[in-house]
């Protein structure tokens, strides 16, 4: 799949739910496993490839995309998401890390 | 369109202007569509049942990128919406304004029925309403026509360039002479 596909796909998605105030299943689930409590997934497919955004929910307006993976036969890629996804979240918690906002590709 | 926004600077390039317009059906369309049926208040087996589908393909349906959505699936999904489907091509402008101004938290249409019912309402509700008389509907030919001067035998005439002001002038009116 074209490079620029994903990336189309992904914009759309996000932008859409950037303006959703209620955010719903399929679009969002919760994450279960140890460790993974708060956490939630972006998800949709592109090109039959099922995406998601690791993140969780810092205020009402705000999301934390943790890391970006595929999802197939139950396997993610890259493999570690899940634990990278659980170390950035704490690093931020801690004040290790920092986030910015992802500036949206917009047409004003 | 603002020709220095960030998106149309990304849109210079072919394959993302492509895969830009690829991603409003793929991703577009199945969040258009459980808006829709958010907004009329149906669950998805009502929905299915209305399009004649299975309630698993409708939640397929509207999942973003699911589903390859072909037309007679949406033109199926319109008719159980009844709301019409318009296909065709445009300009990338007019295509990024409607793309990037949808609201699907407010995305509410009406069915054909509502729509001609507010109509008469609001016709019920003015005072008589000026009108045009439509060529077509006097069975003459459909056109655009001036009503000639009484002097003039009461003869429909095409407009000339020198008609031009009084076709400006009638249209101002808002009514025939």
């Amino acid at each position: 799949m074209p490079q620029g596909a994903r990336r189309a796909d992904m914009d759309t998605f996000l932008k859409a739910m950037v303006k959703k105030r209620e955010w719903e299943f399929p679009d969002i689930d919760t994450l279960k496993g140890k460790g993974m409590q708060g956490l939630t997934e972006l998800r949709w497919k592109a090109e039959g490839a099922p995406h998601r955004i690791f993140g969780y929910r810092l205020t009402e307006n705000e999301y934390v995309c943790l890391i970006g993976c595929t999802h197939n036969a139950k396997k993610y890629t890259p493999p570690d998401a899940m634990k990278t996804a659980r170390t950035r979240r704490h690093d931020i918690q801690t004040g290790a890390a920092i986030y910015r906002e992802y500036k949206l590709l917009t047409s004003l | 369109m603002n020709i220095n926004s960030s998106l149309v600077s990304e849109m210079k390039d072919k394959q993302y202007r492509d895969a830009y317009v690829a991603s409003q059906i793929r991703i577009g369309l199945p969040m258009q569509t459980r808006a829709l049926r958010k907004s009329r208040d149906w669950s998805q087996p009502e929905l299915a049942e209305y399009a004649g589908m299975a309630q698993p393909r409708i939640s397929e349906i509207e999942k973003p990128g699911e589903r390859r959505l072909n037309i007679e699936t949406l033109l199926r999904l319109a008719s159980a919406f009844d709301v019409a489907l318009q296909v065709r091509f445009v300009p990338f402008s007019e295509f990024i304004d409607f793309s990037e101004d949808i609201d699907l938290d407010n995305f509410a249409l009406d069915t054909f029925e509502e729509e001609v019912a507010a109509a008469e309402e609001r016709e019920r509700l003015q005072a008589p309403p000026q009108r045009f008389i439509s060529p077509a509907s006097q069975g003459k030919p459909n056109g655009l026509f001036l009503v000639a001067k009484a002097d003039d035998h009461n003869q429909r005439k095409q407009p000339t360039s020198d008609d031009g002001e009084e076709l400006r002038n009638a249209a101002s009116c808002g009514s025939t002479r």
